[in-house]
């Protein structure tokens, strides 16, 4: 067989080629139509315009449908990370920060300028050791922390240097009573005597948990909120990029 | 009253629904085409005849669906003999190790889009080569029309253009761009190598891909 002289395709007539995309439209007369279909049928050179064109546009919307996958699915990723990284702030808020005040006197007790910041009004702790802290008072030498237990009356009395003070000895806390402390100063007059107090309970550590989590501070709910928002947007980007549905 | 005017009068009668001068019609193109036929093969190829048959019957087909006769009867069953020539000679080329004849069954028709001739992956970089190849002007018009992403009218406006006709008509155009390039590639092949074009082929079709 001789080898072929390669010719490029022609218009079997480039008068009516030229019009073979009138065919998209909606109005077209029939006796135009039917030209142009016949014209298809026989013009290999439109034919191939006519299919180039088709598959061009499946490519083109293609490459578009995995572009805007891949966006999503990259949104979706950000998504992720934020809600972790917020639940992760979330937790160690709720961790960290001191639950919120409760009780009937939380407003009284403590007065303005000197109060105990830990353990907070009717807080609860687990554990035999508790750690106590409270507010700087000027001209203060030394503190006492009485420690009483509301069931019997047993008080305790403990002396600081500083602000803080360490209570140990499961003879002195046991779990499921409620305690007062009560701060006085050396010398005596710089605090009025019981304006310094605050009560809270020891309990076990889910006791604990389960106080933490409903008297978490207001900055824990929010940021508990914001990490559901998160994680809830992330499940119709999930679907979306999962099943492939995305409009061409 | 000559050749050519009669061949035209015999089309005419043929359109208006008279079977039987159908085949004098062949019968004076035939001639023409088996010629164009021979010149881009050789007279002994095995797929002459065929050519030449379906030409013609493609033309008398086209006759009774179009309801009219085209203004050069022999230009247009040549050029019809001549893309059937092509379409044969891509799938020879891209088909060596396989004889057509027994793969009918399975193979698309030769009359198919060449693109039916390749693979799908190499197909798809084929299509990416085409759309690259385009000018930019011509790429952001078909992508913008293919990804909906504005209506025709406001890529009307965008182009400046009288009327939404304008704009396919523009497409049009740049369709016949790519195709040329994908035709050229499927031709004269990627770095220009070809059995019958030689360098002349290939220079145009780096030109056009350098173009692009």
């Amino acid at each position: 067989m001789a080898e072929p002289s390669a010719q490029e395709f022609a218009c079997v007539d480039p008068d009516v080629g030229d019009r073979v995309f009138e065919l998209e439209r909606g109005d077209l007369d029939e006796p135009a139509r039917r030209i142009l279909e016949a014209h298809l049928d026989v013009c290999d050179h439109c034919k191939s315009i006519v299919d180039l064109d088709r598959r061009l546009a499946d490519l083109v919307r293609d490459d578009g449908r995995v572009t805007r996958r891949r966006t999503l699915r990259r949104a979706r990723v950000s998504l992720m990370a934020a809600a972790s990284v917020v639940a992760a702030a979330c937790l160690a808020c709720l961790v960290l920060l001191p639950p919120r005040p409760v009780g009937p006197s939380q407003v009284l007790r403590g007065g303005t300028d000197a109060a105990f910041v830990r353990p907070v009004e009717g807080e609860v702790v687990a554990g035999a050791e508790l750690g106590v802290r409270w507010t700087p008072i000027e001209g203060v030498e030394s503190y006492r922390v009485q420690i009483t237990r509301l069931s019997d009356g047993a008080t305790v009395t403990e002396r600081s240097e500083s602000e803080q003070l360490r209570i140990s000895g499961s003879d002195t806390l046991v779990e499921g009573d409620s305690y007062r402390l009560l701060l006085s100063t050396i010398p005596e007059d710089v605090v009025r005597p019981g304006e310094v107090s605050v009560t809270f309970r020891v309990g076990s550590k889910s006791d604990l948990i389960t106080h933490r989590i409903r008297n978490a501070p207001f900055v824990v709910g929010l940021l508990g909120v914001l990490t559901l928002v998160l994680a809830l947007a992330t499940i119709p980007l999930h679907r979306i990029t999962r099943s492939g549905r995305l409009r061409p | 009253m000559s050749d050519h005017e009669t061949l035209h009068a015999d089309v005419e009668r043929y359109v208006h629904g008279d079977d039987v001068v159908g085949d004098a019609v062949c019968a004076r193109l035939q001639p023409t085409v088996r010629a164009t036929v021979e010149r881009f093969f050789s007279p002994d190829d095995s797929d002459l005849d065929d050519i030449v048959q379906e030409s013609l019957v493609s033309f008398l087909r086209y006759l009774r669906r179009a309801g009219e006769a085209p203004r050069n009867p022999e230009a247009f069953v040549v050029t019809i003999a001549r893309n059937r020539c092509t379409n044969l000679a891509l799938w020879r080329r891209r088909r060596e190790a396989s004889d057509v004849h027994e793969l009918h069954d399975v193979l698309p028709h030769a009359a198919a889009s060449p693109l039916e001739l390749i693979d799908a992956e190499q197909r798809v970089a084929l299509l990416r080569d085409a759309l690259e190849a385009l000018d930019a002007e011509c790429r952001d018009l078909l992508i913008a029309i293919y990804r909906q992403e504005a209506p025709i009218e406001t890529l009307r406006r965008l182009l400046g253009l009288g009327s939404v006709q304008a704009v396919y008509y523009r497409r049009d155009a740049c369709l016949k761009k790519a195709n040329q390039f994908l035709n050229r590639r499927l031709l004269v092949g990627r770095y220009g190598e070809t059995r019958d074009r030689g360098s002349e082929s290939a220079k145009e079709a780096n030109e056009t891909r350098d173009h692009g």
